[in-house]
């Protein structure tokens, strides 16, 4: 009995992990906040194609278009930009309080008495937060700007589209663990948000950062940055594999850390 | 097998600590009341035994399961509820019955079945499917015991369950209580409200400043504490306290109930095996009608404050 126990016990087995995930999908289903951003996001970005197709002087024979390739690089790096940046903030708004606001109405005590992992808890709120994300700000929008762009326009260079949104998911799915990890360490929302902003912004912040040759390569800062180059390339190949390897690396060891903080704390 | 057993725990925090040495026993199928005053250690011990807060030393069991070793492992038969519930607020009541039910691996099947049967219980069947973020005090704690029922669990702990509750809430959380006793189920229950553990409990520990003082059967800790007697006699009473508080042995006198036949009063002793047999010839022997001379039954909160005074 105690080995079965300590099997099922197994610091690395996720007890109730499928439920505390359908917990967090169903509260990002509800949320006014996501569906704000989902539909904000989802205009902005149907707008290039929308304003590209209004400019055209001359529509040729048929109802698509064809644009020269560097306004065709421009209106997709427009969009990449746009879901890079202000998608970033967006993630950054809603997974501040992923951690703290649960934890201050003791939720996080009431569901940790129940026969589920620390680690489970953690991890479900982590990939709940990135799957809503991604979806919401970065999946959503690209279908919205994909189907009216294809429509629209001929030879859109959709698979180095599909690239950049790759690169986008990477950076969503790093600022989610990152602001889980952080919401371990900090009980409050704006010292959560300071530093997150602060982790993200860095190169922006500190421009020395910037001046170091070698960040490129490896501050996940730069994944928005990746995935707008990788549509007009200007940054060695080397940086398109390194950039989301490191931030991959870097995101986990950071949650990993705070899933061991979380192990030592008192709920 | 124990519901509850503790060995030797200590917790500290900085410089206070909450727990040194906490040793506890608590029998299967027992409503066991766990009492203290402010600041006692009785919520860290509950979180120790959740898994919440680590122990500094010491071990803990829940059916046999050791705490510490198996966390996750030892709730899965313990329903718990804190002194203050929070739910997610877009949930509603059966949704928050229904997730915590799937939790519990043994309780995934008939989670339907048994949120309706929890919320019957409870008396929240009209209010199960309204947002409980506009659920009444009442309602939260009413929920909160529906939700540690979901795991079909064998011990259930309940901190201040009623502390919040009108005289009728109250009343029908001890009505709860003791149809949990009677399905099997151990109840393990801290407040403050003595006299609700005296109308439920039949077990009962008291804490005080880290420490259990007492801790025993209801009935074994109201015997302990026998200093006090019942004196009956026919009227008139005239003189019958003075008399009796001149006796050295005595500490003091109350009046219980007077009625024009006869006058019940309350004695207070130092040695009660003297008093057996010196408080009714005494009073023969000052020319009273004596009717009757027996131990009184001690109240929890006499028990209660004599066991603060002692250890401190």
């Amino acid at each position: 009995m105690q080995a079965d126990m300590a099997r099922r016990d197994n610091a690395l087995s996720l007890p109730g992990f499928d439920v505390l995930l359908g917990k967090e999908l169903d509260e990002a289903s509800r949320s006014r906040r996501l569906i704000a951003f989902l539909g904000i996001m989802s205009l902005l970005v149907a707008l290039f194609p929308l304003i590209g197709y209004a400019r055209i002087d001359d529509f040729g024979d048929g109802f698509r278009s064809r644009i020269s390739d560097d306004d065709m690089n421009g209106m997709v790096m427009g969009w990449v930009g746009m879901v890079g940046y202000l998608g970033s903030l967006m993630v950054i708004a809603s997974t501040v309080d992923a951690v703290t606001r649960e934890r201050a109405l003791g939720i996080t005590a009431w569901i940790i008495t129940k026969p589920v992992s620390r680690l489970s808890y953690l991890l479900a709120i982590a990939v709940g937060h990135t799957i809503a994300s991604v979806l919401t700000v970065i999946l959503v929008p690209a279908a919205v700007w994909t189907v009216l762009t294809v429509a629209l326009f001929e030879d859109v260079p959709l698979g180095r589209v599909l690239g950049s949104v790759g690169i986008l998911c990477i950076e969503v799915a790093f600022l989610c663990f990152l602001n889980v990890a952080l919401g371990v360490l900090f009980r409050s929302v704006t010292w959560v948000a300071i530093f997150s902003l602060a982790i993200w912004f860095a190169p922006t912040i500190v421009p020395a950062i910037a001046t170091l040759e070698w960040m490129v390569y490896v501050l996940p800062s730069y994944l928005p940055i990746m995935a707008i180059a990788l549509i007009d390339v200007g940054y060695s190949e080397r940086a398109f594999a390194t950039v989301p390897l490191s931030a991959t690396i870097i995101g986990a060891a950071v949650f990993a850390a705070g899933v061991w903080l979380f192990e030592q704390q008192e709920l | 097998m124990d519901a509850i057993r503790c060995e030797g725990l200590t917790k500290s925090y900085g410089r206070v600590r909450a727990l040194a040495g906490v040793d506890l026993v608590m029998p299967v199928g027992s409503i066991f009341g766990f009492l203290g005053p402010n600041g006692a250690g009785k919520t860290t011990t509950i979180k120790v035994l959740l898994g919440l807060a680590a122990a500094d030393a010491g071990r803990c069991w829940i059916h046999g399961v050791q705490v510490e070793r198996y966390r996750a492992a030892s709730r899965r038969e313990v329903g718990y509820l804190a002194q203050d519930p929070s739910f997610p607020r877009w949930m509603t009541g059966r949704e928050v019955l229904e997730f915590v039910g799937r939790l519990y691996p043994s309780a995934r099947r008939e989670v339907h079945e048994r949120a309706a049967d929890v919320l019957q219980l409870v008396g929240l069947q009209d209010a199960a499917d309204r947002r409980c973020g506009g659920y009444s005090g009442g309602m939260r704690q009413r929920l909160g015991i529906a939700q540690a029922l979901m795991g079909d669990p064998k011990l259930v702990i309940l901190d201040e369950p009623s502390s919040s509750l009108d005289p009728i809430g109250r009343r029908d959380v001890l009505d709860i209580l003791r149809i949990l006793k009677q399905r099997g189920i151990s109840v393990f229950y801290s407040t403050h409200i003595l006299s609700d553990v005296e109308r439920v409990a039949d077990h009962v520990a008291i804490m005080n400043e880290g420490r259990v003082v007492r801790v025993g059967s209801l009935e074994q800790l109201m015997r302990q504490s026998a200093g006090r007697f019942r004196v009956t006699i026919e009227a008139p009473a005239d003189g019958l306290t003075a008399m009796l508080e001149a006796l050295p042995w005595v500490r003091g006198v109350e009046t219980a109930d007077a009625d024009t036949g006869r006058c019940a009063v309350l004695v207070d002793v130092d040695d009660a095996e003297r008093a057996k047999r010196a408080l009714p010839r005494a009073l023969i022997d000052a020319d009273f009608v004596l009717i009757g001379c027996e131990p009184a039954r001690s109240r929890l909160e006499d028990v209660f404050m004599e066991s603060i005074a002692h250890a401190s």
